[in-house]
């Protein structure tokens, strides 16, 4: 068990491409860290580059304290878990579970007692003599845990693990990742691009995106308050509904495209003028009287999810769509208008040229 | 498995037509043809033949060259196979490696196999010539006077290099192919469980290409025992005298040098059934112990 710390950590490939752009943040002992962003962002780079199998190319990465630059994968006291399982075909379960053990010289009976420790937490008595090819995916991605879980490493790498599996099976292997992870005690970090994962997993998320760390928090800090514009749109299923305007000369109304001006309850920090995006959840909308409306939704098409009905519409001369969440069941016909508002601390107010958090 | 049916029952069979008749012109004829004249003494002009049963093949097995050369072909064909499959890996190991420039390594470690064994056996020689032979000149640095055609054993290595220069580059493309389709990321996954390459290498990296050794081996096998024939015969040009020949030239040099058509039917048919035991002994007994995945 150990921290991990990135120093202004790089990775450009021989042909110019940045992958990561100065990664600097320390993970805590026993945390459980998600690197969320969307494909291409750099998180599976930083990921190997943390597992050593990709060269850092300016910066320092440290395991517990000591620099791991130049340490070879295999003595970083890591364990990889990777997305398409990379179990030996030619091994059993056992025999998978045994070979990094067998190479760090280990006793043959601590080997046995650690094989036979994590085939009773994976569940995997039953499987240890057969082969990956004999297994089912979930029961794969499980002997992948089980060779990470013998190593007894100091920091558990996953690499999408589980966006192989299919829904349901992905549901039940992370209740038992997070179950794990509380028993191990051990540090985890985690690469995802599944917000929903990241949220429900994470002690603290990384959100990265082209190469930057966008946002470092805990799940509740990247939903209530998000720094910037892409991590408001990422995080959060339906998306933030983003409304592109201009701040008023008062400074507390932004003109939307339509001449309407959309009352701001809150402090901004900007000139007037400032081309701004207001940002607000369709879980936060809720039904007002018209005159104090801040959004006025025609009813496009309902999404009705059982729990909760999503509205789909828009705002008449205003072009970004509009959704609303209500919870329970509600039946509403198209071309009906709603009057919406969001209290202060749910308004969220970006420049729309950074794209950085203004409120 | 589904069945397809056709509205005509023949029309199936006229699809196999070609390949049938390729097979059947080309192995069973000549095999039944070898078979049957194996068992027949011919004259020489070919006017007629008698049936002496089973005298060509003991005056064959009993010929006092015929264990000599048996002898040698084993420990040709064993040198050969052995030295283009492990050179072969070799290569392939190292060019898989290479990030840089890849494609034109593989491009010059390939393009061997594209020329005809005749000519690898001319170009052979060149490099063997005895005055001016590249190859020649390398031994006498080294002390070693390599008269080739004239001194048994220098003529065996030369063919025995020939013939493993020919087929390095098609054992090469196969482990090429092999190496390639072993998933990165299993090889990662062993990156950090085994901190030594040559480790990881005999423990996953070569039981993930058994199923190309396994079959290169049987391909080379059968290269070594038939196809290098035109290395041979080149390197000898025809005129044998006491250089080391394989059983397959003995087989050329008796029923078209010496005229023997029934005693050259009656070696190639045990030939025949030296090969047929050993592919069946190889699919018995080595491929239980191959993982094809």
């Amino acid at each position: 068990m150990a921290n991990v710390t990135l120093d202004t950590v790089r990775k450009t490939y021989p042909n110019g491409y940045q992958a990561v752009q100065g990664a600097d943040f320390q993970i805590r002992d026993g945390e459980f860290i998600v690197l969320v962003g969307p494909s291409g962002c750099g998180k599976s780079t930083l990921l190997r580059m943390i597992a050593g199998l990709e060269d850092i190319t300016d910066g320092n990465i440290l395991i517990d304290n000591t620099v791991v630059n130049d340490v070879d994968p295999a003595r970083r006291d890591i364990a990889m878990v990777f997305q398409n399982y990379a179990l030996y075909p030619h091994m059993s379960v056992r025999q998978n579970m045994a070979y990094g053990l067998k190479n760090q010289r280990m006793p043959k009976s601590e080997i046995a007692d650690r094989i036979e420790e994590a085939a009773r937490t994976l569940r995997l008595e039953d499987y240890l003599e057969r082969k990956p090819g004999q297994l089912s995916g979930g029961q794969r991605q499980r002997v992948a845990m089980g060779r990470a879980i013998v190593r007894h490493p100091k920091v558990f790498l996953f690499d999408e693990p589980l966006s192989n599996l299919d829904a349901k099976l992905r549901t039940q292997l992370r209740a038992e990742l997070k179950a794990l992870h509380k028993r191990l005690e051990a540090t985890f970090v985690y690469v995802t691009h599944d917000q929903v994962e990241a949220m429900s997993l994470a002690d603290r998320i990384i959100i990265m995106s082209a190469g930057q760390v966008e946002q470092i928090g805990t799940p509740m800090d990247l939903y209530l308050r998000p720094a910037s514009r892409f991590v408001a749109d990422f995080i959060g299923s339906p998306a933030m509904n983003i409304v592109h305007g201009a701040l008023a000369d008062d400074q507390a109304s932004v003109v939307l495209a339509d001449g309407s001006a959309l009352r701001l309850p809150l402090a901004v920090n900007a000139a007037a003028g400032t081309k701004v995006d207001v940002g607000v959840r369709p879980e936060h909308l809720e039904a007002v009287a018209p005159e104090a409306a801040q959004f006025q939704l025609t009813v496009d098409f309902v999404e009705q999810l059982g729990a909760d009905t999503v509205v789909h519409g828009y705002q008449k001369g205003v072009e970004n769509p509009l959704a609303l969440r209500l919870t329970g069941i509600h039946a509403l016909d198209a071309g009906e208008v709603l009057s919406l508002a969001a209290s202060a601390d749910h308004l969220h107010l970006f420049d729309s040229v950074s794209g950085q958090r203004l409120n | 498995m589904k069945r397809v049916q056709f509205s005509r029952p023949l029309f199936p069979y006229l699809l196999l037509v070609p390949q049938l008749s390729i097979i059947l012109i080309f192995f069973y004829w000549p095999a039944a043809e070898a078979i049957r004249s194996s068992f027949y003494l011919e004259d020489p002009f070919g006017f007629s033949s008698t049936f002496v049963g089973f005298d060509n093949y003991h005056d064959a097995v009993t010929g006092s060259e015929y264990g000599n050369i048996a002898h040698f072909t084993l420990v040709f064909t064993g040198l050969v196979a052995f030295f283009s499959l492990s050179l072969a890996l070799l290569l392939a190991a190292k060019a898989d490696a290479v990030i840089r420039g890849a494609k034109s390594y593989r491009i010059f470690l390939m393009w061997v196999y594209a020329v005809a064994p005749p000519v690898a056996g001319l170009m052979g020689i060149l490099l063997f010539d005895q005055s001016l032979g590249p190859l020649t000149q390398l031994a006498e640095f080294f002390g070693w006077d390599l008269r080739l055609g004239v001194n048994y054993w220098d003529t065996a290595t030369a063919m025995i290099v020939i013939s493993v220069w020919k087929q390095v580059p098609i054992n090469f493309i196969f482990f090429l192919a092999g190496l390639q389709s072993i998933p990165r990321s299993v090889r990662e996954a062993a990156i950090i469980d085994d901190p030594s390459s040559v480790s990881r290498f005999f423990s996953i990296t070569f039981p993930l290409l058994a199923p190309t050794a396994f079959f290169l081996l049987i391909i080379n096998i059968t290269y070594a025992l038939f196809d290098t024939f035109g290395v041979i015969d080149i390197v000898l040009k025809g005129e044998p005298g006491n250089n080391p020949i394989t059983l397959v030239y003995k087989v050329f040099l008796d029923g078209f040098r010496g005229n023997d058509l029934g005693g050259s039917s009656a070696q190639s048919v045990i030939l025949m059934v030296l090969v047929l035991i050993l592919t069946v002994f190889q699919f018995r007994f080595m491929e239980r112990r191959v993982h094809y995945s």
